[in-house]
Formats: C-alpha cells, structure tokens, sequence
C-alpha cells in the first residue's frame, strides 16, 4: 500500500502543467502576454500589472500581490505553482483508473537589473521503477524525488519592452502556447511537458505586432543520443480584440527530420463575453533510416465563456492525424473544461478528454485540480 | 479522360492510395514514427522519468530492452514470431493489465504496424 502511494506521488509529480491562460489575452482587458507575464511570449512568472489583473479581473475575490502582498525588492520576483489532481481514467480493461496526486510542485525566482534577467523555476520530479514492467504492475520500487530545473533563462529586454534576447532553457514560442501540455497542438508537436530545450531567441514587439524566433538543441541531458536541433519563429499580429499568429518550426535529430508550419486565430466578443480561439498546423517528416516520410496535421478549436469574475468555460474539439498516408491514424478529442478562481491565489478546474481514436478505439479521462499560486 | 481531366484523376487516384497505404512494419519506422512519440516522452519512458524502469528514448537501448530483454527481472517484451505472446501487445492492448499508452491508446494501424514487424521477426 505504502508502496503504492510512493509511486502514484512518483508518477503525479513528474506530471507537472504549465501555467500561461491564453484565453485571458483579451478577457483580461490586456492584448500582448508581456502585459501580465515577465516572459514576453507568455508564461510563467505574473508581472505587478498581471498580479493586478490576477486580483481585479480574473479571481472573484482576493488579493493578487504576489506572495501574499510580502516586501520584495523591485529586482527580485518570486512565484509557486502547488497543483494537486484527481484523475479517473480510462485503462483498458483494467476498468477505470483512479489516482490523487500532487501534480506540480513548482518554484521560479527572477533577478532583474537593468533589463538584464535571470529566471529559473524548478520543480520536484521522480522516477517510479517498479519490477514487473511487463505485467503492467505499478505498484514496485521508488527511485525518489529529485529537482529539476525546466527553465533556466538569461535574458536582456530594454526598459520600453520593444525588444529582447534570450539564452537558456525555454519552451520557444509556436501558436496559441496553451497550458494544457496534452493538447494534440502541444504534445505532438514538439512541445512536450519537460521537453524544453535549449535555446537562443529574440523577439520584437510592438501595440500591434509580436515576433518571436529562435534556435534550439533538444536537452542534452535528457535526450544525450536522440539530440534535435532546430529553429521556431512566430509571429502575431493583433488588433480590435483579435489576433492573428503564424508559426513555423524545423528539426533535425539522426532519426527524423520534421518541419511544421501553422496559423491561429483569437477572436474576443466582449458583448458575449466569448474567446473563439483556433489553431492549424501541418507538416512533413522523414524518417531517413527508414527511407520513408509522412505528412501530418493538428488542430485544436475552443470557445471560452467567460460569463463573469473568476469563471471560465472552455469547450475544445481537437485533432491529430499523424499520418497523412494513413487517415485511420486519427484522433479526434473532445476537452471541456471549467475554470473556477474564486480567490486570487487559488484555482478549480475540472477538465475531461474524450478521445476518438482511429474507427474503433477511444479514450475517455476527467480531471480535477485544485491550483495554490501564493 | 482527356487531356484536361487526365492529371487531376490521376492526382486524386494516387492521393486516395496514399491515404489507405500501410506504414512500414520496420524498426527504423516504427521508432521513430510511433515509440518515441507517445511513449518516449519526458514524461513516460524517457531517460528522465523512466516510469516502470523503462527507458524507450534511445533506437538502440529500446530494441534491446523491448527484443532481448532487460534483466533478470524483466524478460523481453517481444518475442520475435510471436505477437501473441509477446508481453508489448498484452501491454498495446490492455489484455489483464494497465493498457499502453495510459489514457491515450495507439490506433489500430499504429498497433498493427508493430504486430507485423513482430510477425516479420522483429528484425531491427
């Protein structure tokens, strides 16, 4: 039993989330990510002017200064993610799967001085190595909990935020950046739950205009004999409560070769209180060892209700055909979800996915978490 | 078909053949195509997280875990001939056990590529 405990809490904290809401891009009153979040694509740590909007806008009630309103110097922004789950899941014929677990255990600290920055965010993590792997039995051994580092970024951004460079470990920017690191969007194209590179980026932005590139090589730690190297660019152009995104990415590691081109929208109906939010990707791989390719294509479309202060509601059709050759490849999913902040620092969501998988197969999952951002 | 209609019916015969073709039964394929994407993530059978002692995020590592076993704990998870008995399929299909991929099941032409390449011998 004991074991057991150890590892669903092994096998909840290597889950993690991030914790960018696009959809509150135009909600929230503010059009660029760089308004509300010290990274200027978007995420992770909250500016003053986003903390702001965290208490006034977003939450329903409460105070949103960071750390619970504590002194800290103008140079230093700290921040926490504590997000426990409880998840039912669809396992086959085992029958439903049920696990409470801590799903992110997170802390991001940034220096800042002169428009030169350091930020890092570091997270618990651990390894379940059960004996038995064949048999499908999870309940074995436990390697423990170690940190691990998924950002560490150094950058330089001039006071008119204009403009930035940056070098680190970072998610590099591509079309809509959800938080949800299982959309088909995210997770299969590249954009992975601790799958962060490395990277070299710069961007510019303006009212009107974002775009964000970089260069990048998959961890080397993590991937020391699949390395990826690449390139991403974005770029965004928004007005009016809309906004338009293209995106592009290319790789090469020894097995494949991929290069993904894709186009997103965000509509805001402000009578309606409605974000219409899309994304269309598609791309080629070769897989040179097999002397073969594929073509593939992705799509995530959602609205957003956001009917007043400190509730959202997302419902979201998605799909991922990863070979084009082979359409009963497909995926269709269905991911409704509502958000509830009824305090600034605090989060409810329930979320669940049902999947279509090829013609016979599906999928079904529901979530329940509870999010602390002191 | 004249010359006019000739081109676009062949397009549309040649797109519609391509769209019902098999993937190939072959490691250097299936690896790249379907192991690493959804089970040698960061936060599956990676180096990193290794869940139930698996690492599947290297070609090499990955053949000779899943074909020749890993210890003396965990026999092979293929044996060549024979997907039948062969404990990846059990685990592909959720046969008296957790299914794989948790919550996000391989389509069937993604399993039936791997059956084939185990019927083929598993050759890598």
């Amino acid at each position: 039993m004991i074991r057991a405990a150890l590892v669903l809490l092994a096998l909840g904290l290597s889950a993690g989330a991030a914790t960018a809401y696009p959809h509150f891009q135009f909600a929230s009153g503010t059009d660029r990510c760089v308004d509300c979040h010290v990274t200027p694509s978007g995420g992770g740590l909250l500016t003053e002017w986003g903390h702001d909007e965290l208490g006034d806008t977003l939450a329903m009630s409460g105070d949103g200064r960071a750390l619970h309103g504590a002194p800290l110097p103008s140079w230093l922004a700290l921040g926490a993610d504590l997000r426990m789950a409880a998840l039912v899941e669809d396992a086959g014929a085992e029958g439903a799967r049920v696990a409470v677990f801590p799903m992110q255990v997170e802390a991001a600290a940034r220096v800042a001085r002169g428009g030169v920055a350091a930020a890092v965010v570091i997270g618990l993590r651990a390894a379940a190595r059960p004996a038995g792997a064949r048999t499908g039995d999870a309940a074995g051994g436990f390697a423990g909990l170690a940190a691990i580092s998924r950002e560490h970024v150094i950058s330089y951004q001039p006071d008119d935020l204009r403009w930035y460079v940056r070098a680190g470990r970072l998610m590099p920017a591509f079309g809509l950046r959800l938080a949800d690191h299982t959309a088909f969007v995210r997770q299969r194209l590249g954009f992975g739950l601790y799958e962060e590179p490395y990277a070299v980026g710069a961007g510019w932005l303006d009212a009107r205009t974002e775009v964000h590139a970089a260069a990048f090589v998959s961890d080397p730690w993590q991937w020391p004999r699949a390395r990826e190297v690449g390139a991403t660019a974005l770029v965004e152009r928004r007005g009016g409560g809309r906004a338009v995104i293209a995106s592009a990415r290319v790789s090469a590691s020894a097995l494949a070769q991929r290069a993904v081109v894709g186009v997103a929208g965000k509509w805001w109906r402000e009578g309606a209180h409605l974000l219409l939010m899309g994304e269309l990707d598609g791309g080629w791989e070769r897989f040179p060892e097999a002397d073969a390719g594929r073509g593939f294509a992705a799509a995530w479309l959602g609205p957003t209700w956001s009917p007043g202060h400190g509730l959202a509601v997302t419902a979201a059709l998605e799909a991922w055909l990863p070979d084009t050759g082979a359409l009963a490849s497909h995926r269709v999913a269905l991911a409704p979800s509502v958000q509830w902040l009824p305090w600034a620092h605090l989060e409810v969501a329930l979320a669940a996915r049902l999947q279509q998988i090829g013609a016979d197969q599906t999928a079904a999952m529901t979530m329940l978490q509870l999010h602390y951002l002191p | 078909m004249d010359y006019r209609t000739g081109p676009w019916c062949l397009a549309i015969c040649a797109t519609l053949t391509a769209c019902t073709s098999d993937p190939p039964a072959t490691w250097s394929y299936i690896y790249p195509a379907t192991i690493a994407p959804s089970c040698a993530t960061a936060t599956c059978h990676s180096q990193l997280a290794a869940r139930a002692g698996v690492e599947l995020d290297d070609i090499d590592r990955a053949y000779a875990l899943l074909v020749e076993g890993r210890n003396d704990v965990d026999g092979p998870f293929v044996f060549p001939g024979d997907p039948a008995g062969s404990p990846l399929v059990w685990l592909l299909d959720g046969d008296e056990r957790t299914r794989m991929p948790p919550a996000a099941p391989l389509a069937a032409v993604e399993r039936d590529a791997i059956v084939a390449w185990i019927v083929a011998g598993a050759p890598q």
